[in-house]
C-alpha cells in the first residue's frame, strides 16, 4: 500500500470515527458499555493534519467519492474483487493493486483499491 | 431474489434496527477470536501510548509495519475522543478500520499495570485491541464488545486472567467467566 493509500485508510477511518460519534448507533452502544466521550477537537485537529498532508487531487477525489458512497470509499480487494461494488476486477488491475506503487481505483464503481 | 422473513405486523425498519443492535455472544464464539499468536502474555510497555503501539505490533504477521503504525495512529486518534480504559484493570482499545475484513482481536497482559486514564484512576492489566471492519452486517463488532464488558462483571476476573499459565488457560478462564456471568 503505498503512503497516499494509508493516508486515505487513515482519513476514512476518522471521519467514520466522527459520524458514529456524532450520532451514529456505535456511540450510543458504547457508552452504554461504559466508554467516555469527551471533546472532538483532537480528532479534528488530527483530521486536518491528514487532509493537508494528502495530495490535492486524491483529497477532491476521496471528497466526491463520499458524496456518493457515504463511509465506504477507500476498500480492500478481497478475493479478486472491490468489496464495495463486488465487480470483479481485471487480472491487469489485480497485479498493479497488489504492486500498491500506484493509486488504483476500481473500474466498476471508481472507488479507490488497496490490497489486504 | 434473496429476501428476508418479516414477521407479520413489524417493519422492515425495526427488523433491520433489532439486527443491528448489539448481541450477546456465546463464550465459544468470543474465545474463537482470540488466537495464540495474537496473545502477549508480558507486555513490556509502561504507558498508554507504548500499550497501542505492542498491541498494533502483535499484527505484524498480517501485515507490513506501515501498517501496523496506520493502526497505531488510529487507535492514538480514538483516545482523543475519550479512554478506552473501562477500569478495574481493563481497558478495551477499539476502532472500526478499512484494514480488516472480519473482527480481529489482540490480548494482552501486564502484571505491574500501566497508567491508561480510567475512570476509577486505577491502572490497567489486561488489555484486548478489537478493530472492526466498516462493513458489518452481523454487528460482530459491538457484540463482542458487549460480550467482553460483560464478562469483566464476574469478580476476580482480572486476577484470574493475570496467574493464567499459558494462552489456553486464559481462554478457559475467559469462556468460565463468561458462562457465569
Amino acid at each position: 500500500m503505498n503512503k497516499d493509500v494509508r493516508l486515505l485508510v487513515s482519513l476514512q477511518d476518522i471521519d467514520n470515527l466522527l459520524k458514529d460519534f456524532q450520532g451514529g448507533e456505535d456511540a450510543d452502544e458504547l457508552s452504554s458499555l461504559g466508554f467516555e466521550f469527551g471533546s472532538v477537537e483532537g480528532l479534528l485537529a488530527t483530521r486536518n493534519k491528514i487532509r493537508a498532508t494528502l495530495n490535492s487531487t486524491l483529497l477532491r477525489a476521496y471528497d466526491r467519492l463520499s458524496k456518493v458512497y457515504g463511509r465506504r470509499v477507500v476498500v480492500p480487494v478481497v478475493n479478486g474483487t472491490c468489496s464495495g461494488c463486488f465487480g470483479a476486477l481485471a487480472t491487469s488491475r489485480l497485479q498493479q493493486a497488489r504492486a500498491g506503487d500506484r493509486t488504483m481505483v476500481c473500474e466498476h464503481c471508481g472507488r479507490i483499491l488497496f490490497w489486504l | 431474489m434473496i429476501g428476508r422473513a418479516v414477521p407479520k405486523g413489524k417493519k422492515i425498519g425495526a427488523v433491520v434496527r433489532e439486527e443491528k443492535r448489539s448481541k450477546i455472544l456465546e463464550p465459544q464464539a468470543l474465545t474463537n477470536f482470540l488466537k495464540p499468536d495474537q496473545y502477549i502474555p508480558e507486555m513490556s510497555a509502561e504507558d498508554r501510548d507504548a500499550v497501542l503501539a505492542e498491541l498494533s505490533c502483535a499484527l505484524s504477521d498480517k501485515w507490513p509495519s506501515s501498517e501496523c503504525d496506520c493502526i497505531e495512529g488510529l487507535l492514538m486518534a480514538r483516545e482523543q475522543l475519550g479512554t478506552t480504559a473501562l477500569g478495574k484493570g481493563l481497558a478495551v482499545p477499539h476502532v472500526r478500520t478499512a484494514l480488516v475484513t472480519s473482527l480481529t482481536v489482540v490480548a494482552g497482559r501486564s502484571k505491574a499495570g500501566v497508567p491508561f486514564r480510567a475512570p476509577d484512576g486505577k491502572r490497567a492489566h489486561v488489555f484486548f485491541l478489537v478493530l472492526g471492519p466498516h462493513d458489518d452486517p452481523g454487528n460482530t463488532y459491538l457484540s463482542f464488545l458487549s460480550t467482553l464488558v460483560r464478562a469483566f462483571k464476574v469478580r476476580g476476573l482480572k486476577g484470574r486472567l493475570l496467574k493464567a499459565a499459558s494462552f489456553d488457560d486464559f481462554v478457559a478462564i475467559m469462556e468460565d467467566a463468561l458462562r457465569r456471568e
